[in-house]
């Protein structure tokens, strides 16, 4: 097992790089998607609510009702201050969908027919989330108005409004539609085509192309060693690469994520990683094929893990895709692994055949990734003897 | 002496085709396919007139009324409307034709598929109606003298506040992912700069040894390779802008002022691959460092993830004003959406500051150098 000891010892080499991907992707889980994600697992339909932040100067009873309306139907953010750049960035960041300031004297400014001028809302206009916070406050503030016209006081006008938003209009939504959002196991899951393709193309294709040097190969050719035993040890090492970085995420995954998936969920998901790895090494393998300098691997490994996770559904989600772009991405391997990572996630035995129909698509496209490869390599050889 | 070195500089850094090339297709199929993923997303969010299906099961003139006035065509137009049977309407929601169904009954309800602003938006449309009832019914109850003024206060329409924006540049959140390519395009030139870094040091490479018999001050050899890599990289920065800017994504309108961010980005980009360079000998180690420490710079100035930076500003500010990348991305955010130029140029003068730090540094790591072997 000569070379494939040679192939273990040069990879050690180059263990930065597939450690800089798992850092990089342990960094994004922990640090910023599992404290964002919210898998309360709802069902039925829920109203969806609006980030905002508000700014009372006017402490009034009218003020605190629009605040008390709003903390009820909406979701309350609160950003640092007022000021206009702090406002921009939260919005654009969408941290916030609209920023409410109510100036001091609004109170007394509403009850003279001026209270517009003293209400101030904050928002990119024309988006969905500005119109239903929009649609909602002056709704709100109409019927405080209306009571307030029919001669009640400030503070049973406030009451009655409040009261009046109970009212409330029946929805049927399908039985068994999935309304949880994305959940942090999707998360995991759906990010594996970026990381494993980066990861080995980087981690990997140096190890091969130095394999691959000129006086490299001479030397051992001339050895006793086989030229088939080589190639099998080279394959091997690169598979046990494969598996052992499959073994560790499916290890983190089930000790991470047991208590949100089944058994057979599990195992579907540790196939599904396999397949797309299966893809990954043969990527690995076609550029190593088509390049010989590592600068170009660095850039290679990214055009091709972040571009295919671009579109193939990775960081951008399949339903928010266009219509092309899902065409274009029938002809990407991490296509089918997303399929397979949405229909595991909403298992139903009756998916089980489609699971394993995307499954098998992945593995042929690895084979002909791999005869791609195969390809490229015969053609150098034979424009390197010509 | 120095255009001497400068000359050569960039005819080595020329021939070296491949490199170039990738180089340049780098930031160029990432923006394509960036392109391609998110070209509609920003257009989704914003409101139009809701299509839905409208069933009618029992008579209610005030809510088909209703429903006519926000089918009203115009800027305020809330829903289009299709009357038809249930069994039609069904079939249209399914096919997501329409959004929701609304049922015209004596308690008007609806239908939808899944969860979305739009339904929350009909539903609030639908709610309206019933709390415009419950309120004038309330109203008629204790004071019916009052009636007459509670009905057109409530039917008036009214707009009962001040609609404000912060900027009028361009809003789209997922532009911010093009800053980043920018940003990772300019920070990846520091693997070029760190090959060349190693030809000029005696114990890095053959090159090094016979480049280093030569009298020539360090500062003006690592002087001249930074400028010919920038004016590389400067040049791939461009085209990068112009192809991007053809293809359609909204940089704003200050051109010259976003090709002095690209100049001071290469710049940082190449310095750090120089300092790298300069003080990790070995090429393969400080070549796997740059890959590295460049795209988890990226990472931060939200080349995956939107709202990255954002959050490192809510919690590490410090970290924002000295990445790089951050600066990068954040230069473009910066003129798109403010009027004033403050932010810019506090980003511009770090970047140049850094560079020129960096330079110093990496001269001062390079100078002088006596080998007792080689």
């Amino acid at each position: 097992m000569q070379v494939f000891k040679l192939y273990m010892k040069i990879l050690n080499k180059y263990r930065g790089q597939i450690i800089m991907y798992i850092g990089i992707f342990a960094g994004l889980m922990f640090g910023f998607i599992l404290p964002s994600t919210d898998n309360n697992g709802a069902t039925g339909f829920t109203e969806s609510t609006v980030k905002y932040a508000i700014f009372d100067y006017d402490n009034s009873v009218i003020s605190k009702g629009i605040g008390k309306f709003l903390k009820d139907n909406h979701e309350i953010v609160e950003i640092e201050n007022d000021e206009k750049e702090t406002i921009q960035d939260a919005l654009y960041n969408q941290k916030i969908h609209c920023a409410i300031r109510i100036n001091e004297g609004y109170e007394e400014d509403n009850l003279e027919g001026n209270g517009k001028d003293s209400l101030e809302i904050y928002r990119i206009n024309g988006t969905t989330k500005s119109v239903l916070m929009e649609e909602d406050i002056n709704s709100f503030i109409t019927i405080i108005n209306t009571y307030l016209g029919a001669g009640y006081d400030s503070k049973e006008a406030v009451k009655l409004a409040l009261e009046a938003q109970k009212v409330s209009v029946k929805v049927n939504l399908p039985e068994g539609e999935d309304t949880s959002g994305q959940s942090a196991v999707q998360f995991f899951f759906r990010y594996q085509p970026w990381m494993f393709i980066a990861m080995c193309v980087c981690g990997i294709t140096p190890v091969l192309i130095i394999l691959d040097k000129k006086n490299v190969r001479e030397r051992i050719e001339c050895s006793s060693y086989k030229f088939s035993k080589m190639n099998l040890e080279i394959i091997l090492g690169v598979l046990v690469t494969g598996f052992a970085i499959c073994a560790l995420f499916s290890v983190a995954g089930v000790i991470v994520f047991h208590s949100e998936m089944s058994a057979m969920q599990a195992v579907l998901y540790i196939i599904n990683m396999f397949c797309i790895m299966a893809v990954a090494l043969a990527i690995t393998f076609l550029v190593g094929k088509l390049t010989t300098k590592e600068q170009v691997v660095s850039l290679l490994a990214n055009i091709i893990s972040l571009g295919m996770a671009f579109l193939s559904g990775v960081f951008v989600p399949i339903e928010l895709l266009s219509d092309t772009i899902i065409k274009v991405a029938h002809f990407l391997p991490a296509y089918w692994y997303e399929l397979a990572v949405t229909d595991i996630i909403n298992y139903q035995s009756d998916k089980l055949a489609r699971i394993i129909q995307y499954m098998g698509i992945q593995v042929l496209f690895a084979i002909a990734i791999v005869i791609v490869g195969v390809a490229v390599s015969r053609k150098r050889l034979v424009n390197k003897s010509a | 002496m120095f255009f001497h070195n400068f000359k050569y500089s960039l005819k080595t850094t020329l021939k070296n085709k491949n490199t170039i090339f990738w180089t340049l297709i780098f930031p160029i199929a990432l923006g394509t396919f960036m392109y391609l993923a998110f070209g509609n997303l920003f257009e989704d969010e914003m409101f139009d007139a809701i299509p839905v299906s409208v069933v009618v099961e029992s008579e209610n003139k005030t809510f088909e009324e209703t429903l006519k006035q926000l089918d009203k065509k115009g800027e305020d137009r809330i829903i289009i409307a299709t009357y038809e049977s249930k069994e039609k309407a069904k079939k249209s929601l399914e096919d997501e034709k329409v959004e929701a169904i609304i049922y015209v009954d004596d308690k008007p309800y609806m239908e939808v598929l899944s969860n979305s602003f739009k339904a929350t938006v009909l539903k609030t449309v639908l709610e309206e109606y019933e709390k415009v009832n419950k309120v004038v019914g309330d109203i008629g109850e204790k004071n019916p003298l009052n009636i007459g003024k509670a009905v057109e206060t409530i039917t008036a329409g009214v707009q009962q506040y001040t609609s404000k924006t912060t900027s009028e540049g361009n809003q789209d959140v997922y532009t911010s992912f093009f800053y980043a390519i920018f940003a990772m395009s300019c920070l990846f030139a520091a693997l070029t700069a760190n090959q060349k870094v190693h030809s000029i040091q005696a114990n890095a490479s053959a090159l090094g040894m016979r480049r280093c018999l030569s009298p020539n001050s360090k500062m003006i050899t690592v002087v001249a390779e930074f400028l010919s890599l920038l004016l590389i990289q400067f040049v791939i920065e461009l085209i990068t802008l112009g192809y991007l800017t053809v293809l359609g994504v909204d940089f704003g309108e200050h051109y010259f002022l976003i090709m002095l961010v690209l100049l001071f980005g290469a710049s940082i980009g190449i310095s750090l691959g120089i300092l790298i360079g300069a003080v990790v000998k070995n090429e393969k180690k400080s070549e796997g460092i740059c890959v590295a420490s460049m795209l988890f710079l990226s990472v931060l100035a939200d080349l995956m993830i939107g709202g990255i930076k954002y959050t490192i500003e809510q919690k590490v500010p410090i970290l924002n004003r000295i990445n790089p990348a951050t600066l990068i991305a954040d230069s473009f955010y910066a003129l798109n959406i403010y009027d004033t130029y403050d932010r810019y140029i506090r980003n511009i003068a770090t970047l140049g500051g850094m560079s020129i730090a960096l330079i110093v540094i990496s001269v001062l790591v390079l100078r002088r150098n006596k080998y007792a072997s080689l």
